[in-house]
């Protein structure tokens, strides 16, 4: 082998680990600690509310957030697991890093990946001390043993791909950036971007399932589902308290209710939330940006 | 002459009494049913939303709070919930009537007997609530019940 062919085969080499690393290595996170106050679970407690887990998480009856809902996309079927502190089956166990890596990076406690059904990538906004109070609160609940069916996906659908859409989805558009620095505004695209996850179903997506985030709360098609536009455009005739009291009790300002998926976290989610929280919502969907 | 004109006068006011009559009593074709049956399934849910529109006012702040209207509104509503199911037993999906009930409804009756169930038992709990007297109880209970109502909506009722 010639010099030149060497040193063609080394850079090769060093580029493809650079490339692995970039792709695969663990991110940093705060060495931080679960704590188990009461003050603690009482937040996580809203947090769970805020985060929405419960409309996905929630097993049958009274079994707590042992999962096993179908979440059905254009990728195929997801199912949600269980996240009571059942060692075998759940997240019992889980330390404040694999808390941090699985809600802020989608990342497993054995270093694989999440799928996107998971809205790993609206979470990575949230603050770490909101990831340890729902730590805190999860913890504390009653562990339950239910294990849920595997994920009823293509073939090609594996894990590891989840490395290369997670840096393709980091290049692709970021959301709109607010033009205000009102604290109420703030807080509702906190709760709307970050915790609610509300793009998750209301933003459109691309083909490979990205959120394209320049058409943000756009309204989407999944599977069989529609989430409703919920921007600015959209909610002309609506005003601030409509839609505060919208996700009170789900009604619109006609008098209809909301059905379907949207029921379940009026129900689980939004009805849950201070007065303040929902205001702050109502505040940022009204929001021109 | 005079005796003539009226003679054929009350001949053809007595067959056009007789056609008359016999119209009456002729069997109303499926179509007029059909349209008969949408008026009184549009009418049971108008009366269900004007119960339900005064105590979500007093949920909105638009009409002050009376725990004894929501409880007689409540309790009317849980008395007309399981006539949805009932009136919906009559097919018209085969007739042009105007209707926003969409023909799934009988495709998948299964599946709207369900749900028109959970409406049912959606009433009794709200009912029992509003029985209650507790504000923040009964004006809870407007969601859980206005959900049942929703659900309903979002697949078998035109948008």
């Amino acid at each position: 082998m010639t010099r030149k062919r060497r040193g063609i085969l080394s850079a090769t080499v060093l580029l493809l680990c650079v490339i692995f690393y970039w792709l695969f290595a663990a991110p940093g996170v705060a060495d931080l600690s679960i704590s188990s106050t009461e003050l603690s679970i009482e937040r996580g407690e809203y947090l769970v509310h805020a985060g929405g887990c419960i409309s996905c998480h929630q097993g049958e009856g009274a079994s707590g957030l042992s999962g096993g809902m179908a979440l059905v996309s254009d990728f195929g079927t997801f199912y949600a697991p269980n996240i009571t502190p059942d060692v075998s089956t759940g997240i019992g166990g889980w330390n404040s890093r694999e808390f941090l890596m699985a809600l802020k990076h989608g990342r497993t406690p054995n270093g694989s990946f999440y799928y996107p059904a998971f809205p790993y990538r609206a979470y990575s906004g949230m603050s770490d001390q909101d990831v340890m109070d729902i730590a805190a609160y999860l913890l504390a609940q009653e562990p339950v043993t239910h294990t849920v069916p595997k994920h009823d996906l293509s073939m090609w659908m594996s894990r590891w791909f989840m490395a290369g859409w997670n840096r393709l989805a980091d290049f692709s558009a970021k959301p709109p950036l607010l033009k205000t620095e009102d604290p109420l505004i703030l807080r509702g695209a906190y709760l709307a971007r970050n915790l609610g996850h509300c793009g998750e179903c209301h933003t459109p997506r691309n083909a490979l399932g990205m959120l394209q985030q320049s058409r943000e709360f756009a309204g989407a098609t999944m599977g069989e589902s529609h989430a409703d536009a919920i921007n600015p455009d959209a909610l002309t005739s609506w005003g601030r308290e409509d839609f505060a009291f919208f996700l009170l009790l789900g009604m619109k300002p006609d008098g209809e209710f909301i059905g379907g998926e949207m029921e379940s976290v009026i129900e689980h989610n939004t009805s849950m939330l201070s007065d303040e929280d929902r205001a702050a919502l109502a505040a940022f969907f009204k929001q021109e940006r | 002459m005079l005796k003539q004109i009226v003679g054929i006068g009350l001949v053809v006011i007595s067959a056009s009494g007789v056609i008359s009559v016999s119209a009456q009593q002729a069997e109303p074709t499926p179509e007029e049913l059909a349209a008969q049956a949408a008026d009184t399934r549009q009418s049971l849910f108008k009366l269900l939303r004007y119960n339900l529109n005064m105590i979500s006012g007093m949920a909105r702040g638009t009409v002050a709070f009376d725990a004894a209207v929501a409880e007689r509104n409540a309790n009317r509503i849980a008395e007309l919930a399981p006539m949805i199911p009932e009136l919906f037993a009559a097919d018209t999906r085969a007739y042009n009537i105007e209707t926003e009930a969409l023909p799934i409804i009988w495709d998948r009756m299964d599946e709207f007997t369900e749900k028109a169930n959970n409406l049912v038992n959606a009433a009794n709990t709200f009912a029992a609530t509003a029985r209650g007297g507790e504000r923040n109880a009964i004006l809870g209970g407007i969601r859980a019940f206005g959900g049942a109502c929703g659900n309903c909506h979002e697949t078998f009722r035109e948008d």
